[in-house]
């Protein structure tokens, strides 16, 4: 499945494991990860592509929870804007039409890792690679 | 036992790092790095012919190819006497910084002045990896459509410079380039936009004396 959010996948769950290993090492239960709305990621398929990863291994059913994370919008005119423009990058000021500065937004962050620590310590390390 | 851990790292710092090893080993040799990174069939490798026939004898240069599959890319550029080397990834849409390792370690080039990436041809995914270059290029052949740079917007934010290629088929196609134009600057205010047509070997001048200028100073930077 060679969909950009599959590379993206692997990087997060690798992240995540090596958190863990750090900690002791056990199985994984929860990753949370902030995803910004600049960041090419769509985060229904990166939950898909999360599923695909984890299915089969030690940290099958482990939970991926997305916090979005919108851009800053700034105004040449105005100041900063709050409300949310049209667009992604192009935007342009709902007020008075000039071209948005558009900042930020470009998050993706590995949060926080919740495991059920192993107390044998006898898990093993992240065996996929990224193709 | 249940445990909760802080973490606070970048996804991709994996990447980020290897990529800034890779950025510190071409600062030492005083490499310059263009990562190219189109869609598929916008003229990249044939951009790199015409480049380096223009360099030969210049400037030393060498090529990684990314590519699902074949060596075909590679096949052309080694013809005109340019080592290159074919990084295949068998179906991931972009090429990592793991990658380019791997492919400078196969490809054990001689020291040169420019090293050309030419990325798989994709606008989505390759615009998320850094590979150690000094800057992104992206080009748009006018067949695609004016419309790209808004559609597939972060490619063209990110790139320091866009290039418009396929330009003697202006007449033929529909392309509105002044529309283009004011996409790509809303997008990216401080980037540059070169017009060329590889076959007709139009505006290859100005992407070199480019080239050279960033070399240049590059090499000043760092003394």
């Amino acid at each position: 499945m060679p969909v950009h959010e599959m590379g993206i996948a692997i990087e997060v769950y690798r992240t995540c494991r090596e958190a863990v290993e750090a900690n002791g090492g056990g199985r994984l239960q929860q990753a949370r990860l902030l995803v910004g709305e600049l960041s090419a990621v769509e985060p229904e398929l990166l939950v898909y592509a999360w599923e695909a990863v984890i299915a089969g291994g030690p940290d099958a059913g482990a939970e991926l929870e997305v916090e979005w994370r919108p851009a800053i919008q700034h105004c040449a005119g105005c100041g900063e804007v709050h409300e949310r423009a049209e667009g992604s990058w192009l935007r342009l000021c709902p007020d008075c039409g000039l071209p948005l500065q558009v900042t930020g937004g470009d998050e993706l962050d590995v949060l926080q890792v919740s495991f059920e620590a192993d107390e044998s310590g006898d898990v093993g390390t992240p065996e996929r690679t990224a193709s | 036992m249940k445990q909760v851990v802080n973490v606070k790292r970048r996804a991709l710092a994996a990447n980020e790092e290897r990529a800034e090893a890779l950025r510190a080993r071409f600062a030492d040799t005083g490499t310059l790095v263009v990562n190219l990174i189109s869609s598929p069939g916008s003229g990249k490798t044939t951009l790199l012919e015409a480049t380096v026939r223009a360099l030969d004898g210049e400037l030393g240069c060498a090529v990684l190819e990314g590519d699902v599959a074949t060596e075909r890319d590679a096949d052309r550029i080694r013809a005109l006497g340019v080592p290159a080397h074919q990084i295949l990834t068998g179906g991931a849409c972009h090429l990592d910084a793991r990658l380019v390792e791997g492919g400078l370690e196969a490809g054990s080039f001689p020291e040169v002045d420019i090293l050309f990436i030419e990325n798989v041809g994709n606008l989505i995914c390759p615009t998320t990896y850094d590979l150690g270059e000094d800057f992104k290029v992206v080009l748009l052949s006018v067949a695609e459509g004016d419309d790209k740079p808004v559609k597939y917007p972060a490619i063209f934010a990110r790139a320091e410079i866009a290039v418009i290629s396929k330009t003697d088929l202006l007449p033929h196609v529909p392309f509105d380039l002044d529309a283009v134009r004011e996409q790509i600057a809303t997008l990216n205010p401080d980037g540059t936009i070169l017009l060329t047509s590889s076959l007709k070997d139009q505006g290859i001048d100005a992407w070199c004396e480019l080239l050279r200028s960033r070399l240049t100073a590059k090499r000043r930077a760092q003394g």
